[in-house]
């Protein structure tokens, strides 16, 4: 893996002001992954966009980790569901 | 510059109460959140009013202040200022209000109203912050789509070229990295997601990577069997073998004459026809008769 992409943890919660327990505890419920390389935790890039979104959701609307993490799969849920009524639509079409 | 009704964007009263206003805030920042409805492209700006009528009404000085003027606050403010530049002309000019802050949150509105930004006590003035995302809509043919080609936008000012990748879909969203707006203190610059739209103008009908096609077929080679050529969707002719007795309806499958499969280059998906038997009109005495004499046949 390139190391370009790793950004370290407490690095990140410098940045977006958030403390190292809250990156601990998203991990622990399972919501992001760190990875552990030469005794120092990094985040993989890709992992930004739902890290942001998670802050987003905790400290605009107080939501609780757990919470976020039934919002995350809600959010996915509606995802495939809009997807598959978008392909139903154009199944339809052909018949119309 | 439009008059923003706080007390509407909260669904509250005039006469509402401190435990009102964050009640309300609460239930519609939990409603109208961005994250929440991504698939809404007025999310972003919603919300913003939402937390601008929050920060002015929870704030009994602003709240004061935007109560007193109401819809004419622009003039009540010019009169003031008028006032307090007459007081400042009597304190021999010893004082200047200035307003020094960057409120890139707010609206005009909002800042009209209380100055660009100084918000004591914002949480967010030292915190570095991804700029906004952008977010636009790109109509394009489906032939286009069918190609990867590049593509010139104008987006804020800025013109940036993408490649856009052959079996683009319709209503597919992707992200330009780093294409929205700027970061705040030094942050990284947001991104910019394009939805494409595709229109569609051509007798084929696409679901996924497979495309669909109604073809017209005479009567008799339905019956007898035989070939026809049609036009695929690249231009190319295809010629098909109909078998004898063929119905109405049936569907026929090409493997690989579709659309092509997004990011897969050389990948397509399929092309399905579907027969549609044409009864012969305008029958000549002789095909009339022809067909009476296979009703009789068909009797025996």
């Amino acid at each position: 893996m390139d190391t370009q992409e790793l950004i370290i943890v407490t690095t990140f919660c410098q940045q977006y002001q958030v403390d190292l327990d809250f990156i601990q505890d998203l991990e622990a419920v399972g919501l992001i992954e760190t990875i552990d390389h030469n005794e120092e935790k990094y985040l993989h890039i890709n992992q930004l966009v739902i890290i942001e979104k998670i802050i987003r959701l905790h400290s605009d609307l107080n939501i609780n980790k757990e919470g976020v993490d039934v919002i995350l799969n809600l959010l996915d849920k509606i995802n495939e569901l809009d997807k598959e009524i978008k392909y139903l639509k154009d199944r339809l079409n052909v018949y119309e | 510059m439009e008059f923003i009704d706080y007390y509407k964007i909260l669904g509250i009263t005039k006469s509402a109460s401190d435990e009102d206003i964050k009640k309300a805030y609460r239930k519609l920042a939990r409603k109208l959140h961005p994250d929440l409805n991504p698939n809404d492209p007025d999310a972003k700006i919603k919300f913003q009013q939402l937390n601008e009528a929050n920060a002015v009404l929870s704030n009994p000085e602003k709240r004061k202040k935007y109560d007193k003027y109401g819809k004419d606050w622009e003039q009540g403010e010019e009169y003031e200022k008028y006032q307090q530049q007459q007081k400042q002309y009597a304190n021999s000019g010893r004082q200047q209000t200035t307003n020094d802050f960057n409120g890139e949150d707010f609206s005009d509105f909002f800042s009209s109203m209380f100055g660009r930004g100084s918000n004591s006590g914002n949480r967010r003035s030292n915190i570095k912050y991804r700029g906004q995302d952008f977010n636009t809509q790109l109509e394009i043919d489906i032939k286009e789509a069918s190609k990867t080609h590049k593509r010139e936008l104008s987006v804020n000012g800025k013109n940036i070229r993408i490649t856009i990748p052959a079996g683009i879909e319709d209503n597919q969203t992707i992200k330009i990295n780093g294409f929205g707006g700027a970061g705040l203190n030094n942050g990284p610059n947001g991104d910019l997601y394009i939805t494409f739209l595709i229109r569609n103008s051509t007798p084929f009908k696409r679901v996924g990577n497979d495309l669909y096609i109604t073809y017209d077929l005479d009567l008799y080679t339905a019956v007898l069997g035989g070939e026809i050529t049609l036009t695929a969707f690249d231009g190319a002719t295809l010629k098909l073998k109909v078998a004898a007795s063929t119905q109405n309806g049936t569907k026929v499958r090409l493997k690989g004459k579709g659309f092509p499969v997004y990011k897969k280059e050389g990948d397509f998906g399929d092309l399905y026809v579907t027969y549609n038997i044409k009864i012969p009109a305008n029958l000549s005495e002789k095909e009339i008769s022809l067909f009476k004499e296979l009703v009789q046949i068909a009797k025996k």
